[in-house]
This record gives structure tokens, sequence and C-alpha cells, in this order.
């Protein structure tokens, strides 16, 4: 509409805009409209519109948009302490030594889930719990193996022959020794019978009977030593060096948000997060 | 109000770096932040998925975070990479699963002019707004958001989907006519 004052061109510029894009603006009052220089109240009549849906996508976030925090910084939290916890152990040294010492790097999730999983809580054993909303649980099962979630509560594995109906107790060769052994001695001192559960015949049959219990509690691992073992074990094995997370954005050769052939298959790409 | 997407207050350095050093404050900050803004770009580009992929986005963040290197611009730019990759992903994946045929789907599931229409007379909140801006052509919807949400510069946009200046451009100011075009067909008046 450049000019209300001729009829007949109000006229010829209403049929344009019934038949194309309206309305008839610059590009500049466009752009200005996609930086947020132009508010709807800035806009002539015929832009207000679409200003007031450009200042709508702009609005303040809705508290729908803000939930998942807490989940989030469980991970957080969980994956920085794996990852401070075998820090020193390892001698670690930042790659970039001009920088502030960076007490804390993750260069593998999968890794540090599956060391939080063994020496930690938080929110990676949140995942394997089934604690975690949809979106996180989902993304645990996809890259730390933790239980898919709903809508599915089975896990997608087997469990172990082991694991089948029967009770079978702790293993008082694992980790569980040194509890084991602490209740045998406490049940024992009291003349207790739940040494017949099926624990304590765990503990008296790895022990080669009754009497052998308190020697071979002797050399159980104490809990502080066995789990540092398994974090160093984990890390050991798992630990993709050289994982370099681009500062920059990387150019993408697709267009749309269509899969396009050029990009990695999942699998690969997921592969290629973990290690490389 | 506060700008959205943007670290008010602090220093966005001084937060990013905070949260390189492990402070779950700083990340907490750098969260709330981006995440609006994450979560209404991918329902444009992955509508059923959004809140998933942007998820999925974070952990991946978590685990590049420490060798992160730029000012807030990067910082975003960064972060609508890694969730448009993920969106990618998540499309590839979801296409190999046997979905309802379009002849199995109720007519009235499936998008029209006159819905979008009715949509574009009430009033316009943010979620009104996302659909209509979804209702675009992909290239078109996608570049709005990218510039209008994420605040990201043409030339940024350009490097994150491949293409031209130029051809992001175009298709902004396309979009946007096309946007007042749907919404003047509907006979909207605000």
């Amino acid at each position: 509409m450049t000019d209300p004052g001729v009829p007949h061109d109000d006229m010829l510029s209403s049929i344009w805009r019934a038949r194309t894009d309206v309305p008839d603006v610059g590009d500049d009052v466009l752009d200005a409209l996609l930086t947020g220089d132009l508010t709807p109240a800035e806009t002539t009549a015929a832009l207000r519109p679409v200003a007031e849906v450009v200042a709508a996508l702009r609005s303040a976030p809705g508290a729908n948009e803000l939930t998942g925090l807490d989940e989030t910084l469980a991970l957080f939290r969980a994956a920085r302490s794996v990852a401070v916890d075998r820090a020193p152990r390892f001698g670690y040294a930042p790659a970039r030594s001009h920088r502030a010492p960076r007490p804390w790097r993750l260069r593998s999730l999968k890794i540090a889930g599956a060391v939080a999983v063994a020496v930690l809580g938080g929110g990676v054993a949140a995942a394997y719990a089934g604690a975690l909303p949809a979106g996180l649980q989902k993304f645990a099962h996809r890259s730390i193996g933790a239980p898919a979630g709903q809508p599915n509560p089975r896990p997608h594995k087997p469990p172990h022959p082991s694991a089948a109906s029967l009770p079978v107790g702790p293993n008082p060769a694992g980790p569980a020794a040194h509890g084991l052994c602490t209740a045998y001695a406490h049940a024992s001192a009291h003349g207790s019978g739940t040494q017949r559960a099926v624990a304590f015949k765990n503990l008296v049959a790895a022990a080669g009977g009754p009497g052998n219990v308190t020697a071979y509690c002797g050399t159980a691992p104490r809990p502080g030593a066995g789990a540092g073992a398994r974090a160093k074990a984990g890390v050991g094995i798992g630990a993709a060096p050289g994982h370099k997370p681009h500062g920059k954005p990387v150019t993408h050769p697709s267009g749309g948000p269509a899969p396009s052939p050029s990009h990695t298959p999942p699998g690969k790409q997921k592969g290629k997060a973990a290690t490389g | 109000m506060p700008i959205l997407g943007y670290v008010s207050g602090d220093d966005f350095t001084t937060v990013l770096s905070a949260a390189q050093s492990g402070s779950e404050d700083a990340f907490a900050a750098l969260w709330r932040a981006a995440n609006p803004v994450l979560l209404r770009y991918l329902r444009v580009i992955a509508p059923d998925a959004a809140e998933d992929i942007a998820a999925e986005t974070w952990i991946q963040v978590m685990r590049g975070l420490a060798a992160f290197r730029g000012n807030e611009s990067d910082w975003r730019a960064w972060l609508f990479t890694v969730a448009r990759r993920r969106a990618i992903d998540e499309t590839r994946r979801r296409s190999r699963r046997p979905t309802t045929a379009l002849d199995d789907v109720a007519v009235t599931q499936l998008p029209s002019a006159p819905d979008t229409a009715e949509l574009a007379m009430q009033n316009l909140g943010t979620e009104r707004a996302i659909t209509l801006v979804a209702a675009l052509p992909p290239l078109q919807a996608e570049v709005i958001m990218l510039r209008v949400v994420g605040g990201l510069d043409t030339e940024t946009v350009a490097r994150l989907l491949g293409r031209s200046s130029g051809a992001i451009r175009v298709a902004a100011h396309r979009g946007l006519r096309r946007l007042a075009g749907i919404i003047a067909e509907a006979g909207v008046t605000l």
C-alpha cells in the first residue's frame, strides 16, 4: 500500500495482496523485524500482524520450557564427579597449558555414565533406575545402556541367567563381601539364625565352610578400595583420547531438517562422538 | 523483559568459564537462557520429539563444554548446530520405523489451510506463533526460527544450513511475507 490517497493504486495493491504474499514492504523492514529492531508498535498496520507473530516467538519463556533442569543438573553433577575423581589419578593435565587448569573434562559421557553407576549416585544412577524424564531416559538408554523407561518397562536385553526368579543374593567374592562379613559377624555374635539366608549361604560356601568365614572375611576388600579399583578399570578401558568438540559450528551441507545422505548414520555418529 | 536466550546479568564469559570449571549454578544459567530457545526451534523442525532432542542436545553439550571456545554468539551457534544434528538423526531414526499410511490418517488430522486460518484469528501466543511458522515451507520456517528465536545472523545461519547468505536472506523475507499472507487471508485484525 504505497499511496493510500490514490484509490486506483490502492485497489491494485489489494488485488496483488490477495493473490500473493503480503504486505509489500521493503527487505530492510523485514530485516529489522528479524533482528528485533522493529517492534509491532513501530510497524505499519499492514505489517503489524506478522510483527506480532515475531514478537510472540521471542516472548519470555514459559514454565513448560524450563522443566527438566534438575535432571540435567543431576547428569552434569554425576559426570563432573567422575571426571574430578579420575583426573588426579591419571596425572591429567589440560591440553592447553596457557589456559586456566580445568578440574574436569568429559571425554565420553558413556564412560562417565558407566563409572558413575558403579561408584556414584546422582543422575546417571537415576537413569538406570528409570527415574529420568522420557527424553533423558531415552538418551541414557541409547548412550549408556540404561533401561529404556516407559513405555516398555522391561529392559531391552534379557537379564543375566543368574538373575532368574530364584533369589541369588549378593556375590561374596565381589564388592558386597565387606558388608556380608559385617552382617555375618553381627548375626553370629547374637546367635541369630539368619546365617541360613541365601546371602550367608553364599558367603559360607565361598569361604569353604562356616569355620573359614572369619579368615575369608579378613581378606575381603574394603568398600573404598573396591570402588576406586572399579572406577579406575572403567576409565582405563574406555577412555577416549583426543575428543575435541567443536568450538565453532561446523558447516552443515544439508538444507532443511530432512535427512541428508551426506550425514553420518546415527550409529556411526554415536561411535564417533564417544571415541573421537 | 530479558532478551530471550541470552545470559542476562552476568557476563557470558564469566558464566561460561564457571560452568566449564564445573559450577552447577553457571551451567543452570546457561541452560535457563538457552533451553526455551532450543525447544521453540525444535518444535518447528521436529515437532514430535522436541523435548527429547533438547535433552540429548544438553547431554552432548556437557560432553563438549570444557573444550568450547567462543563468545555468546558462538555458543548459541554451537547449541543450534548440535540440536539440528540431533533432530536430523531423530528424523532418520523415526523414518525407519513403520508409520501410519497417509490414507489411514483421519482427514481432520491433516494440516489444512482452514486450521491455520482459525489459528491465526486467535490471540497470538507463543504456541500459535510457532505453529504458524511451522506451516511455512521447511527452509523458510527454519531460517525464521534461527534468525528470530536463535538470534543468529544471516551468515551464521548460512553456515549452519550449508547455504549461501543470499539464499538465507531470501528465505527469511519470503517466509515473513508468506506469514503475513496467511494472517491476512484469515482476516485477522490485531
